[in-house]
């Protein structure tokens, strides 16, 4: 299409611009803002030291433990929801997706009445038989974690599976692929883009995590004290660490989002 | 018929100061351990001032007070200690001085019957997790002071600290915290969710409750009305059946 | 080799039956569109099953519900080439074609050597290199027909497979293919609305045809017609 030709919906009506403008501005100021408080030449030392730092590692390895339990466990329920008929799929896959509009806290406390020591349907029973508690340890924050991000990764997976033509995969199978084969050589190549875009999503959604992780594995210095809650009790004593440490999350996030760019709307690269 | 008058404008002077001439919008910051004391003052206040509409806004004291200095409209603060306003005095946030209008002590808060059989501050360092406030909060320091006069300290990996005294105490009442050092005001509010042990006075605090308006306050006389309500001895009853004390 | 097809099959408002037998020869599909000619294509291959009747190869069941046998499609020997273009995006030209010997457990060098050969003889050697997004449709298709026609097939099934090239490249191609399937033993089916097709290609010629219905929907019967 040469830059001459005109297509249908390429004109944008003024009031467009003025809504798409403010939305932006609305979106940015805030980023702007972050970035003008930061005092840089002391953000390096701010989060390589204490409390700070020791948040940052436990958020990068929580986080990442949290989005390989969503990829281990979230891909083969999207491939159920996704493949397989049954009655009652749409509910579950509703159902599937609550976590991700729970508001975090609830969601705390829903896992501390699954996974609680004291009053847990599932988490006395672990106390008692082999000792083990979730809350108040980092696997407890991995948990925490892992349920919000989970149903990101479920959702973009379950989405590009539909949006794989059968005809790929049916073709494989006339030339002699069989099933766990075609999965490996087409279907997953087929899916990676809404694979990886579901594990960036979940790993942004889980290292941003706060109040269930608050809720559930509680805030403990260098145990449970991920970022964002290092960064909630920092804003009180020690400003600055605050925002250094907003920023190197903000940054983490950019990184991601860029690097994921275009991959949302399903092109290939 | 001398007597009927003086009767009657007695009681004409009784009925006008019934009708309460105070309106507008009130915000009072109030640390968290005042939640429910300050929700009954404040029923209490509005039904003697029909036109005043009253925000509570609770937090801990300290985030309290970082809100107030970086703008947050406020009319009142009443903090769980001294310290705090002292800091909204010397930021200027604060230009009358302060009215000690409650005290408090500390108390441990541990799950109904007791189960790890905790009887003193001692008895805490045995436990695997215990629940406090942050290290900045009042109730943090105050139960910070407790555990030095009692000469017990805790590895900082086994503490959790609540953004504010109620969640401190929900981690026992609702989660896996064995016991939380919290206002012994706390423990009575939150009845038979957790059981209360006391702390002797030896090694407990005095925390000193402060009230002050906020310069800059839109409804100064509203703001003062509710201060010296808050100080009257209607107040002080209302105070004194959360289970606070005397200053 | 014999492949004998007697049987229906349900898909939606969609009848088809069948009642035919084939020999080693290549067998024109022909009829009106939306007919079921590439329905019948997936059923031969294995991708739909049968409701009722059998379809056997020699002496072996592939599908016959009464006796509960199905053999899924990639247990059929068969290659396919369908009418859609399903080279593979993420993959070379010569690592679509190869990718057939692959799966068959060539490794990876000579099934490379091989698709090499193959693109040679079919002359798109050219295109070895390019990915599907930079092949125009009818660079596809040939890719697509190389691929499907590589392996040591027993049945063969080709749906439409010179729609998306001009007049010139069909008769090059008929030529080339024409070639390829003499050197293949067992049944070829080509779905294909080409006269031409037909006459050069195919020694008989299967026709779906529709007949009255007692219930709604489309009844296609495949009838031999030559």
């Amino acid at each position: 299409m040469s830059a001459r030709e005109r297509r249908i919906g390429a004109e944008t009506p003024r009031f467009v611009w003025v809504g798409a403008l403010l939305a932006l501005l609305f979106l940015m100021l805030p980023l702007v803002g972050l970035l003008k408080r930061v005092a840089w030449s002391g953000v390096l030392g701010s989060v390589t030291s204490g409390p700070a730092s020791e948040a940052l590692r436990l958020s990068l390895v929580t986080s990442i433990f949290a989005t390989v339990i969503a990829l281990v466990f979230g891909l083969p329920l999207a491939w159920v929801l996704a493949r397989v008929e049954f009655v009652g799929r749409s509910i579950l896959r509703a159902l599937v997706m609550l976590p991700m509009v729970l508001p975090p806290v609830v969601g705390g406390v829903a896992l501390l009445s699954a996974y609680g020591r004291s009053n847990g349907l599932v988490g006395g029973l672990l106390y008692d038989m082999f000792g083990v508690q979730l809350t108040f340890s980092p696997a407890g924050v991995v948990i925490a974690e892992a349920f919000v991000a989970l149903p990101f990764l479920v959702m973009s997976v379950e989405s590009g599976l539909r949006s794989i033509d059968p005809r790929f995969e049916e073709s494989a199978a006339t030339m002699g692929v069989g099933p766990v084969r075609r999965f490996w050589t087409v279907t997953l190549r087929l899916l990676l883009p809404s694979l990886v875009a579901g594990v960036a999503v979940a790993w942004a959604r889980a290292l941003g995590e706060f109040g269930a992780t608050i809720t559930f594995a509680g805030n403990i210095e260098g145990r449970t004290q991920t970022t964002p809650l290092a960064v909630y009790l920092l804003l009180e004593n020690d400003p600055e660490a605050a925002y250094a440490l907003s920023f190197v999350l903000l940054a983490v996030c950019v990184v991601v989002l860029v690097a994921m760019r275009d991959r949302w709307l399903g092109r290939r690269s | 018929m001398v007597l009927v008058s003086i009767t009657q404008s007695s009681a004409n002077v009784h009925a006008q100061s019934e009708k309460s001439t105070l309106k507008g919008d009130l915000t009072i910051s109030a640390a968290a351990s005042l939640t429910d004391s300050f929700t009954a003052l404040v029923r209490q206040f509005r039904k003697d001032n029909k036109g005043i509409k009253i925000h509570l806004n609770s937090g801990s004291s300290s985030t309290l007070v970082a809100q107030i200095q970086s703008g947050a409209p406020s009319d009142i603060l009443a903090s769980a200690d001294l310290l705090n306003i002292e800091k909204l005095v010397a930021s200027g946030n604060v230009v009358v001085a302060p009215k000690v209008f409650a005290r408090n002590t500390m108390a441990i808060a541990v799950k109904p019957g007791n189960p790890k059989s905790v009887r003193s501050v001692a008895d805490l360092a045995s436990l695997p997790f215990i629940a406090l406030c942050g290290k900045t909060v009042p109730c943090g320091v105050y139960a910070a002071s407790v555990l030095t006069r009692a000469g017990v300290s805790l590895s900082e990996s086994k503490v959790t600290r609540g953004i504010d005294v109620k969640a401190a105490l929900s981690a026992v009442a609702n989660g896996d915290a064995d016991a939380a050092i919290v206002y012994k005001t706390d423990v009575l509010a939150a009845q038979s969710a957790v059981v209360g042990i006391d702390i002797p006075a030896a090694q407990n605090v005095k925390a000193m409750y402060g009230i002050a308006p906020i310069r800059g306050s839109k409804n100064v006389s509203t703001a003062k009305a509710f201060i010296d309500f808050v100080l009257s001895e209607q107040g002080w009853q209302i105070l004194k059946s959360f289970g606070f004390q005397r200053p | 080799m014999s492949l004998v097809f007697r049987g229906l099959v349900r898909l939606g408002d969609l009848t088809i039956e069948s009642d035919v037998s084939v020999g080693n020869e290549v067998v024109a599909i022909t009829g009106a569109n939306g007919i079921g000619k590439t329905s019948l294509l997936k059923l031969i291959a294995g991708l739909i099953s049968l409701e009722s009747g059998s379809l056997k190869m020699d002496d072996e069941v592939l599908d016959d519900p009464s006796e509960n046998i199905f053999v899924p499609a990639h247990q059929r020997k068969l290659a396919m080439v369908s009418q859609f273009d399903d080279i593979l995006p993420f993959l070379t030209a010569q690592d679509n074609i190869a990718f057939p010997l692959r799966a068959a457990g060539m490794d990876r060098a000579t099934s490379r050597v091989r698709a090499i050969e193959a693109m040679e003889k079919h002359g798109i050697r050219a295109l070895a290199q390019l990915k599907p997004t930079q092949l125009s449709g009818g660079q596809r298709q040939r890719v697509g027909l190389v691929r499907g026609l590589i392996g040591e097939s027993k049945i063969v099934l080709l749906d439409e497979p010179f729609s998306y090239l001009d007049e010139s490249a069909r008769s090059e191609v008929r030529y080339w293919l024409r070639g390829r399937l003499d050197e293949l033993p067992g049944p070829k089916f080509i779905v294909t609305h080409d006269r031409q097709d037909v006459e050069q290609l195919c020694d008989r010629e299967i026709a779906l045809e529709q007949r009255p219905n007692q219930h709604s929907g489309l009844r296609s019967v495949a009838t031999i017609v030559r």
